[in-house]
């Protein structure tokens, strides 16, 4: 292996995101997706809190990178409001390759296909939220991942004031992401879906 | 970081009023926005995995650091907001000096570095770039910035020029990269050991998988790493001892760069080749094959637009145009060169050591 370990469990997991979503629209919805996917196991990547949530700039130079090396394709999609978003996919052509570093993760990290299975599962599942969703979602899991001895209604109320721009009900709805975390987390004697 | 202010005192930029505490906090941030670095400065970041930002905020929030800065009138929770990029008011000036696209620390290292460096590129007009420095007069985003005359923009296009330079020449150069990841291999073999009484006691962080603390850090330097890999070159471990043989020797690795066609190639049936090569050498690639990838933007163009919540300071560099008016410099019209620096460029290298190196080159001959 010619990739440290760091690098290649970054390239792993941003390929694996990838590949499970099919596609994901938007960068902010892609961040969100990494930094809860990353949570479950990972430890691939350091986010911060960043304007609309957690936030990492290895993971915004990574999918540089990546896109350099032609392993992900990012298109333009024009929207109505004067505004730009991107959409990504993993690239058909380098399939192989992204599957190849998924092999070589597998063999080093414990658990490694069990984590590659529960990532698949978790990313299909946020996908279907919105980039709004996610932003909520992520920072949910965020505030409570940095002090875990905050409670949910704790959560929702620094949300709130880090979020004006969201009402209460949708920021309470974004709750269901501590449900949906649970299910996907490391549990002992868990079978690979 | 004086001589710019001082600068803006004698243009009239900067009012009497105020500016003695103004000065005292520019001199300050300077002094200290970088306490917290490592031995080998920013490469350390990689061999011990922390941020020098994160350690100088603490070292300077804590005594005897705050007490010193306390009594010179000084307040170091506004140092950190000014490091932080979130202070507000006049002190956006000192924040975007100590740290943005054309700043006091650039225009301070690399001339030096290229003095020492021995390289003839790199050498700045800093006589010009100070002077053509005005603190812009107006309301909206770069109230409180330092903005450029129009006719210092050749010194400023100098400046990135030579900035670029430096980067592809001195600071990303294949040697240097290549000793780096020889020293990060070294502290990952020597972790992973586990021996006792391998590891001193000032890098203890590495036997709990942790970060170093700020104390564990400030205890550390370049002559506390350089005696530790000396010591382990008599390791009982036959890979640390060969890896730190290497370093000291200076018998560095060798690298290939991995342009698209090579990178490609490499993924695609190359790179069991490469390991099979590797084992033939007895050579154990997992520490001593690393592939190198960084990416490098000479000129980073785009405006840092405030969040929702907090000020924020411009990084790039405003520029006079022909009428006057305060324009980012790679949008002036003969500012070609600068926006050919404003692409990110992608480097990939795959390392090993000497004996190697002829044999893997024919591997990606077609």
């Amino acid at each position: 292996m010619t990739y440290d370990n760091s690098r290649l469990r970054r390239l792993a997991l941003i390929s694996l995101v990838l590949q499970s979503a099919g596609r994901i629209i938007g960068r902010t919805k892609l961040q969100k997706i990494v930094y809860l996917a990353n949570s479950i196991g990972w430890k691939a990547i350091d986010f911060k809190y960043h304007n609309y949530g957690p936030f990492s700039d290895s993971l915004a130079a990574e999918l540089d990178n990546m896109k350099n090396y032609g392993w992900i394709e990012e298109r333009e999609i024009p929207t109505s409001h004067d505004r730009v978003l991107h959409e990504y996919r993993f690239s058909n052509k380098y399939k192989q390759t992204g599957l190849s570093q998924l092999s070589k993760i597998e063999d080093i990290v414990p658990n490694g296909k069990q984590l590659t299975s529960r990532t698949k599962g978790l990313v299909k599942q946020l996908n279907k939220f919105s980039s709004d969703d996610l932003q909520i979602m992520s920072t949910l899991a965020f505030l409570r991942a940095q002090d875990p001895s905050m409670s949910e209604e704790q959560a929702v109320d620094m949300t709130r004031k880090l979020k004006p721009q969201f009402a209460k009900e949708e920021i309470s709805k974004g709750r269901r992401i501590f449900a949906i975390m649970k299910d996907f987390l490391d549990k002992p004697g868990r079978q690979p879906s | 970081m004086e001589r710019i202010l001082d600068h803006f005192l004698r243009v009239g930029d900067i009012g009497k009023n105020g500016f003695e505490g103004m000065l005292r906090t520019g001199i300050a941030v300077a002094l200290l926005h970088d306490i917290g670095h490592g031995p080998l400065s920013h490469s350390s970041e990689q061999f011990f995995n922390f941020k020098h930002e994160e350690i100088s905020a603490q070292v300077i929030t804590r005594s005897p650091i705050s007490d010193i800065l306390d009594r010179a009138g000084v307040s170091p929770k506004t140092l950190v907001k000014i490091i932080n990029h979130t202070v507000s008011g006049r002190y956006t000036l000192i924040s975007q000096l100590i740290s943005s696209e054309l700043d006091a620390d650039r225009l301070d290292y690399l001339g030096r570095d290229s003095y020492f460096a021995g390289v003839g590129f790199g050498t700045i007009d800093l006589e010009r770039i100070i002077s053509m420095l005005r603190v812009f007069r107006g309301s909206g985003i770069l109230e409180n910035h330092a903005i450029t005359l129009n006719k210092g923009k050749y010194a400023v296009e100098d400046y990135i020029v030579g900035r670029h330079l430096m980067y592809e020449a001195v600071y990303f150069h294949k040697a240097t990269r290549g000793a780096e990841r020889l020293i990060i291999s070294a502290i990952r073999r020597a972790s992973e050991l586990k021996q006792s009484g391998l590891i001193p006691t000032e890098f203890q962080f590495l036997e709990n998988d942790s970060a170093p603390s700020a104390d564990q850090i400030l205890a550390i330097d370049d002559h506390t790493l350089f005696s530790t890999l000396t010591r382990w070159q008599h390791a009982n471990d036959p890979l640390l001892s060969d890896i730190c043989r290497r370093i000291i020797e200076r018998r560095l690795l060798k690298s290939i760069d991995l342009t698209i066609e090579r990178f490609h190639a490499y993924h695609d049936g190359v790179e069991n080749k490469f390991l099979k090569l590797a084992e033939r050498h007895k050579v154990n690639a997992d520490y001593l094959c690393p592939i190198d990838s960084w990416v490098v933007t000479p000129y980073k163009p785009y405006v840092v637009k405030p969040a929702d919540d907090q000020p924020s300071v411009i990084t790039n560099i405003f520029v006079n145009d022909d009428a006057g008016k305060p324009t980012e410099i790679s949008q002036l019209p003969d500012a070609d060169v600068i926006r050919a620096l404003t692409a990110k460029k992608y480097v990939d290298r795959l390392y090993m050591p000497e004996e190697m190196k002829e044999e893997a080159e024919a591997l990606f001959k077609p």
